[in-house]
């Protein structure tokens, strides 16, 4: 018995909208089919070929970098936060920072709509750990390398160390972030004039002692922002004009010190 | 309606067919490829994250895991709100979102259960430490993917493309567009109702649409969780001076 005797009489009697609907989904399955042999063929054609990145910024003198942008930026701070609070301070390190970065991108990209983001995200992570690089080595400069300061730095936390419950590291790499924010709000939450004025002679001594750790603080902060500052847009440079002014920000860096 | 426009209509049915199945087809290629390049970032994760104790881990790894649904049921609220026919667009109604940033939280005070800001017991050291981790764990996240034009895509262009997307979106949420989708939306219920080989058709897109959102999320929320618990657990030996070197080495 041949086979078509018995399939004709059936194919002929099914209805057109199976046939249909079996052909809708034969080419569903073979679109699925399709696209993902398409998407892998495309990643593994990507994955072959070495992207270089290409230099589209425009070419600018370090000069006009360093005395239009990055020195206005400390001026503007100086004026601005120059005797401002703690807090203050870090609020115009902020606004500096952000000062900087809109102003180098759009120096380096006139054109673009968006110049701050005409970087990689490579590139901002380096931005990020270099601007660290940058904070860990201030800090060892003033912290390790400095014995006045070092042994003050000491002298400080064994003070604190007697007459608090929770002691502090006298390396200063092993304080606690916590610990950090509440001395700094120990130090600047203080009214300390207004408590100074109601007492005696003695008593104004011992507040100006007291007030002492404040007033460093403050001062140190001050002149370390000012230094970190540009250090920052040395970094921003860096990165948004390449690797051509790296080495002279690193040579700026140094005569700085 | 003549012979040759019903012609004309089943061309017009099969193409439609075949260029749908392409777009599922490039979605499931997609989820794959995903899986593959989150299973390559996880796997230094997941070595780390080995040598913290069992019980934190179970803890963690159960935080980690609502994080997941509290997302996969938001990305269920939007599917659905996306094919809205009669009633309003639902929001997901919760006290405290159990979102990354609440899941960060929660993992640091598993490890610092008495601190009030477990978030800030990190050292100064261990801050300068997570800075690195976190430069070379997102290098190893540009390597994953096998592709070297990621490592070097302007952020404007993401920028830009992000910019389209929000433009479409506040374009579908105009009343009037609101209206035509309604009525896309119930022409397509219509016709799943109808025809069995729609409904099969919206099931399966649906189906690989779900799968590719869901290892998107319960991969980042794993890396992110479990990453959270190493920092924290003070287990952040990741930069190791070759790899430091070669990183440093590829950046210039």
């Amino acid at each position: 018995m041949d086979i078509n005797e018995v399939v004709e009489p059936i194919a002929n009697q099914a209805p057109q909208l199976l046939i249909n609907y079996l052909i809708i989904i034969g080419l569903f399955l073979l679109g699925i089919a399709f696209g993902y042999f398409l998407l892998r063929t495309i990643y593994a054609a990507a994955t072959k070929k070495k992207y270089k990145a290409k230099k589209t910024a425009r070419e600018v003198e370090k000069a006009e970098i360093y005395d239009d942008i990055i020195i206005p930026s400390v001026t503007a701070y100086d004026a601005e936060y120059g005797n401002a609070s703690t807090s203050e301070k870090l609020e115009g390190f902020k606004k500096a920072f952000l000062n900087m970065l809109t102003n180098i991108s759009k120096a380096y990209y006139p054109d673009s709509d968006y110049p701050i983001f005409e970087v990689s995200a490579d590139a901002i992570i380096k931005l990020a750990d270099n601007i660290a690089d940058r904070i860990n080595r201030q800090l060892k400069r003033f912290l390790d390398d400095n014995f006045l300061v070092k042994n003050a730095f000491k002298a400080g936390v064994y003070v604190h160390n007697k007459s608090k419950k929770d002691t502090i590291s006298y390396d200063w790499r092993e304080i606690k972030i916590s610990t950090i924010k509440s001395l700094i709000e120990n130090l600047t939450a203080k009214p300390v004039v207004e408590e100074q004025e109601k007492k005696s002679f003695f008593g104004k001594v011992g507040a100006s002692v007291k007030a002492l750790p404040n007033k460093i603080f403050a001062s140190f902060l001050n002149s370390k922002l000012r230094e970190l500052i540009v250090e920052t847009g040395m970094e921003i440079d860096k990165i948004y004009g390449g690797s051509k002014h790296a080495e002279i920000a690193d040579v700026q860096t140094e005569e700085g010190k | 309606m003549t012979f040759q426009e019903m012609i004309w209509l089943h061309y017009l049915l099969y193409t439609l067919s075949f260029i749908v199945g392409i777009g599922v087809g490039l979605t499931a290629a997609l989820s794959s490829l995903a899986r593959k390049v989150m299973g390559k970032i996880s796997a230094r994760t997941n070595e780390d994250y080995e040598k913290i104790e069992e019980e934190k881990r179970l803890v963690i790894d159960e935080k980690i895991e609502e994080t997941s649904k509290y997302y996969l049921k938001l990305q269920e609220i939007r599917r659905k709100n996306s094919r809205i026919v009669f009633r309003k667009k639902r929001t997901l109604k919760l006290e405290e979102p159990n979102d990354i940033k609440h899941l960060i939280k929660e993992v640091a005070a598993v490890f610092y259960p008495d601190s009030p800001e477990p978030l800030l017991e990190l050292s100064v050291n261990d801050v300068f430490e997570l800075v690195k981790r976190v430069t070379v764990r997102l290098d190893d996240t540009f390597a994953a993917t096998n592709l070297s034009f990621v490592r070097y895509l302007k952020l404007s262009a993401v920028y830009m493309t992000m910019g389209v997307f929000n433009k479409i979106n506040s374009i579908k949420n105009r009343g009037i567009m609101q209206f035509v989708l309604r009525i896309v939306n119930f022409s397509v219920l219509v016709t799943n109702i109808v025809s069995p080989v729609s409904l099969f058709k919206a099931g399966t897109r649906r189906k690989v649409n779900k799968d590719f959102s869901s290892v998107l999320i319960e991969s980042l929320c794993k890396i992110i969780g479990r990453e959270t618990a190493c920092v924290y657990s003070k287990n952040m030996q990741i930069a190791e001076p070759e790899e430091l070197l070669a990183l440093t080495g590829k950046a210039e």
